[in-house]
């Protein structure tokens, strides 16, 4: 009897968003298997039964696959194939066929005896090879199905908008249900969120939560169900406040992806035209979707150190090139700028330690690696390498003077001639420096000579110059961005770029800050880099200013001196061209033109 | 009749899950060649998907590889190359 009674259920998150909708039970029914002796003159006729209910089974497959795009994720296409080679792997043919020949059971029994075997060797308590049984019953209940003559796949469309509601969904029956995108949202009783199914959802976007329990005894066809995927919540008959409130947060939740998704491939251009490239900071390659999907057109800072992180030997030429060549292809033509090791200070790799009394104006950074020939070159080689298959800049971190610059220049170029007379593939990269110490910001019209770009990293720039360490909490209220010296110091570095006609980027934590965007069109800057997450409201600023605005704002902060002053003209200023804007709200103005 | 014995190691962050397993099943399967994986004294036919997935093999792991038969070599060098490219990963 269909319960009028609001129920929660708290189930895995496994696929975000809000769903609200009609419930669509989906009923899948374990199947009974038969068992009976066979006679010998049987045996010949079971086994040709055996081989049609395979072939059934495989042209079954290859119509779910024929229904998928290869959009709708190639795991999930994987996983088919898997099924579909488990079908006629040996471990299950030749066993049911010598239990029909030699034990004379019914091919359905032997077929269910093959697979409880082969579960054995699964047995194993961790999600892969859990993940793995299930994939071993769903191809054993497929076979003994289609030998009995039983619907194996779902056979009924839901209608759109629907929530699907299963104690579990075979990758099949996932498939056949989501190819079209017409579900709104899926939940089901079993499965972990690393489930096939749940990948599933997560690839198509569809909110889904796992594990529910008792979905299915709770929910019928026909009943109103609320999917709240982000917090694995569902809520089976939800008054109606409750289906209003939902129904407002999907509507919130989508006006805030579509305003992402309309933001992503516009460019970060102002009203007069002055256009910049918004970029990522990045420190692995699993970061790589995240920042596209944010509308980032290039990678502004790669961080490397991490190959050496929790690892006791150095990173390998090759663990290099293949990571790096691996971001390229991922960023697909875009930059990728490869800031070379920043280590040293409290970046050392595993065993090592800085015993100096100042690590941070100690052997760290392009001084470590001009000092460590041998991890340097590793690097270079690979860089040279992986620059054959993409737009790879390289960029030297901590340069203080022109003599570092020439020295990691000239490495750069002798592991690039190696590579060459080797035979191996390679190019040469454009080479910038990142100016983050005042020595490099001073110094910059005569470094933008040597260099094809400059990057300026704020946060080293901003505690060196004021001479200040911001984990040290009795100075840190020092650190400050608008210091009229850091503004200064950021000046010269844009003026000497723009003189040289070289690019300048900034790739600190100011980049992403929107209180700093309209003095940073002021500066000048081609490119932001910061994390992807920032880059939609940061390009929001850009999109409704100008870059004339944002001169006469820095010209005014330039005529004040103290950093609380010029901080308190910035925000106003900001405040007033962009309400809400610092709260964290939406910007007020103009999205297209 | 030639044998023969290669240590690959398995270099793509996610190991030998489902679909390189697929992939080095339907390799093994263009040849004639009998070809077994032995990994942790554990030996299986690399032409059955069943047999590849319980190694379960991760990053670092190191897989014996033997072929036997008329084309092992080709089987061997095929092999190689879906390894090597990290089963199309990284």
């Amino acid at each position: 009897m269909a319960s009028t009674t609001p129920t929660t259920l708290q189930g895995l998150p496994a696929s975000p968003g809000i769903a609200v909708g009609r419930c669509w039970t989906v009923d899948r029914r374990r199947v009974r298997t038969p068992r009976r002796k066979v006679a010998a003159e049987e045996v010949d006729a079971e086994l040709a039964r055996l081989e049609a209910a395979i072939e059934l089974s495989v042209h079954q497959l290859d119509g779910v696959k024929a229904k998928m795009q290869a959009a709708d994720g190639a795991e999930h296409l994987a996983i088919l194939e898997v099924h579909r080679a488990m079908l006629r792997d040996p471990a299950l043919v030749d066993e049911s066929r010598r239990l029909v020949r030699e034990e004379r059971v019914n091919v359905e029994w032997a077929v269910k005896r093959a697979i409880r075997k082969i579960k054995g060797a699964f047995d194993q308590d961790d999600e892969f090879f859990r993940e793995r049984r299930s994939d071993v019953e769903y191809v054993g209940e497929r076979i003994v199905k289609n030998l009995l003559g039983q619907g194996v796949d779902v056979a009924e469309t839901p209608p759109p908008g629907s929530i699907v509601v299963a104690r579990d969904l075979s990758p099949a029956d996932t498939a056949l249900l989501f190819h079209d995108r017409k579900v709104a949202g899926l939940v089901t009783d079993a499965g972990g969120i690393t489930s096939h199914t749940a990948i599933v959802a997560r690839a198509l976007e569809i909110p889904a939560v796992v594990g529910a329990g008792r979905a299915t005894a709770v929910a019928e066809r026909g009943d109103w169900i609320v999917v709240d995927g982000g917090r694995g919540v569902v809520v089976v008959n939800p008054s109606a406040g409750e289906r209003a409130d939902y129904e407002a947060a999907r509507i919130r939740q989508m006006e805030r992806e579509a305003e992402l998704t309309r933001l992503k491939d516009l460019p970060a251009e102002t009203v007069d035209g002055v256009r910049l490239r918004m970029l990522g900071n990045i420190e692995f390659g699993e970061e790589v979707p995240g920042l596209l999907s944010h509308g980032g057109e290039g990678v502004g800072l790669y961080r490397t150190e991490f190959l050496f992180m929790g690892r006791d030997a150095l990173p390998t030429e090759e663990d290099h090139y293949r990571d790096y060549r691996a971001i390229l292809e991922a960023m697909d033509g875009r930059p990728v700028t490869v800031r070379t090791f920043d280590l040293g200070g409290d970046k050392l790799p595993s065993g090592q330690k800085d015993h100096s009394e100042n690590p941070a104006l100690g052997l760290r950074a392009v001084r470590y690696c001009l000092r460590h020939p041998d991890v340097f070159h590793a690097q270079l080689r690979a860089a040279v390498r992986a620059a054959a298959h993409g737009n790879l800049r390289l960029m030297f971190p901590m340069v203080s003077g022109l003599a570092e610059v020439r020295a990691a220049k000239w490495m750069l170029a002798e592991a690039f001639e190696e590579v060459v007379a080797q035979g191996i593939p390679a190019r040469m990269p454009p080479v910038g420096i990142m100016v983050e110490l005042p020595s490099a910001a001073v110094l910059a019209d005569r470094l933008a000579q040597e260099v094809d770009f400059l990057s300026i990293g704020t946060n080293d720039l901003i505690q060196y110059t004021i001479g200040v360490d911001r984990q040290n909490k009795d100075v840190a209220y020092l650190y400050k961005p608008l210091h009229l010296a850091v503004l200064r110091m950021l000046r010269s570095v844009t003026d000497a770029a723009r003189a040289a006609g070289k690019p300048v980027s900034m790739c600190g934590e100011m980049a992403g800050e929107p209180l700093y965007t309209l003095v940073l069109l002021g500066l000048g800057l081609d490119e932001l880099s910061m994390n992807g997450p920032s880059i939609p409201l940061v390009k929001r600023v850009i999109r409704s200013a100008s870059a004339r605005e944002g001169r006469e704002l820095l010209d005014r902060i330039l005529g004040l001196t103290t950093a609380d002053d010029i901080e308190r003209e910035v925000r106003s200023e900001m405040t007033r061209r962009f309400p809400g804007l610092l709260e964290g709200a939406a910007v007020v103005g103009p999205v297209s033109g | 009749m030639h044998r023969l014995e290669r240590t690959f190691t398995i270099v793509n962050s996610l190991g030998m899950h489902a679909r390189p397993a697929a992939m080095v099943v339907q390799t093994a399967n263009r040849f004639r060649s009998e070809v077994q994986f032995e990994k942790d004294g554990l030996q299986i036919n690399a032409k059955s998907i069943m047999g590849v997935l319980t190694l379960a093999a991760g990053k670092g792991a190191t897989v014996l590889v033997s072929c036997e038969g008329p084309d092992a070599a080709e089987a061997m060098e095929a092999l190689a190359k879906v390894f090597a490219s990290g089963f199309g990963e990284r």
